[in-house]
């Protein structure tokens, strides 16, 4: 066994106990801490796996962003100390069958792994193969951005779709924070500047380098959550027309583009091969702002008005 | 055994952990964390299943990009869908599993 699969299994069962912790310890708050911890042992799990675009957006958003809405959440719920569940006898053979079927289920996918042929379709080669016309030069950027455009596409609409499932259930009620902290204040303003440099850098670099759309999306989401935990930006509230003018430009934009190729080249997002970096570092920008201020707006936006609790009991 | 394969096991297990996470536990959060640990699980298998061999693919890292954003947004919906069940007074599940069949009698 060589040190780089020491390492690794280390790694891996590190992430297997911090995944464990966050299902199973008793106390809540601590359960969102471990989520969290597995968000960033994955993070190295992916620069390990040569993965840097997703070790970018998952340090970004998996740990860091869904991390700030899991600990808002908790705070919403208010219900810190109670016990994840008994594991009472009675439980335990209760629990027993589904338990045996999970285990099952576990030994036939370990087994279907074991069995798979090595190889069907060699991609990279694919890939590698089309690189030239893609307009850009680093391969993941080109599978997102030209040769599986239209995922990349249908996701900002899912994004947008996400958020206006949000808006309909309704939003939550700012509250105010219980304590301020001096030092998020101080880490912001030195933080944030930075962190639009590193944004608008990702972005330029994604044609040729790890980097991309994104991964500067995700950078400038953060800033702006930071922003608001510094107390510096205030929430936002729905009736802001412009967060959803800005959301809605930048799909828009990407959806004119494809439709005009459409058109003209008889496919979808088929770019001519001599403009297509171009037009990709065009749509990348459109997407970098809507997707920062769509995943903000997961955070940030809340309701002016005081909860509307629906009961019936208070209605002649 | 080559480190995408290591992987793409712990893969299946995360899958698997979290699967179980959402029959068995009963508090809402902790059912959007399982839900994420099986995404996180997914996103494994796919890369690293694809790397068996130790050369990078793009097309599965380019895949699982998308996929994590997507899966921030499904959490945040699921969080108001939450948020909004305890609003109008539902349960979230804090009281323990001593489940409903135990309670009635």
């Amino acid at each position: 066994m060589n040190a780089a699969l020491t390492f690794d299994t280390l790694l891996a069962l590190l992430l297997l106990w911090s995944a464990w912790q966050a299902l199973s310890t008793p106390k809540l708050d601590r359960a969102v801490i471990m989520f969290i911890v597995f968000g960033l042992l994955l993070t190295l799990v992916w620069s390990r796996l040569d993965a840097p675009d997703i070790a970018l957006a998952e340090a970004a958003l998996g740990a860091g962003l869904t991390g700030t809405l899991l600990l808002d959440a908790l705070a919403a719920f208010g219900q810190t100390g109670q016990p994840a569940g008994n594991t009472g006898f009675v439980t335990t053979i209760k629990r027993f069958p589904t338990i045996l079927v999970l285990l099952v289920l576990l030994a036939a996918l370990l087994a279907a792994l074991s069995k798979l042929p090595l190889q069907a379709v060699n991609l990279p080669a694919m890939v590698a193969q089309q690189m030239p016309d893609s307009g850009v030069s680093h391969p993941v950027t080109a599978v997102l951005l030209n040769f599986r455009g239209y995922d990349t596409l249908l996701e900002v609409a899912v994004l947008m779709l996400a958020l206006l499932g949000i808006l309909t259930v309704g939003l939550p009620v700012e509250r105010p924070l219980l304590s301020r902290n001096l030092l998020v204040p101080i880490l912001a303003r030195y933080a944030v500047p930075l962190m639009t440099l590193a944004a608008i850098y990702l972005l330029w670099a994604g044609s040729h380098r790890p980097g991309g759309a994104f991964q500067a999306a995700a950078m400038l989401a953060a800033g702006v959550v930071l922003l608001n935990l510094a107390q510096v930006q205030p929430r936002w509230i729905p009736g802001q027309h412009w967060i959803r003018q800005l959301i809605s430009a930048g799909f828009l934009l990407f959806l004119c583009i494809a439709a005009l190729l459409l058109m003209l080249n008889g496919g979808l997002l088929h770019y001519p091969p001599d403009q297509a970096g171009l037009l990709i570092l065009l749509i990348e920008s459109g997407l970098t702002v809507s997707l920062a201020i769509n995943l903000a707006a997961f955070y940030l936006l809340r309701s002016d008005r005081p909860e509307p609790l629906p009961n019936q009991e208070d209605e002649p | 055994m080559s480190s995408g394969l290591l992987f793409a096991v712990v893969g299946c297990l995360l899958f698997v952990m979290g699967l179980g996470g959402i029959i068995l536990l009963d508090h809402l959060l902790r059912r959007i964390l399982a839900f994420n640990l099986l995404g996180s699980g997914i996103f494994l298998v796919l890369v690293g299943l694809a790397q068996r061999n130790g050369r990078p693919d793009p097309v599965p890292q380019a895949m699982v990009l998308t996929g994590i954003v997507v899966s921030v947004a499904a959490t945040a919906l699921a969080l108001a869908l939450a948020r909004r069940h305890q609003a109008a007074g539902g349960n979230t599940g804090q009281t323990d599993r001593t489940s409903p069949e135990e309670r009635h009698d």
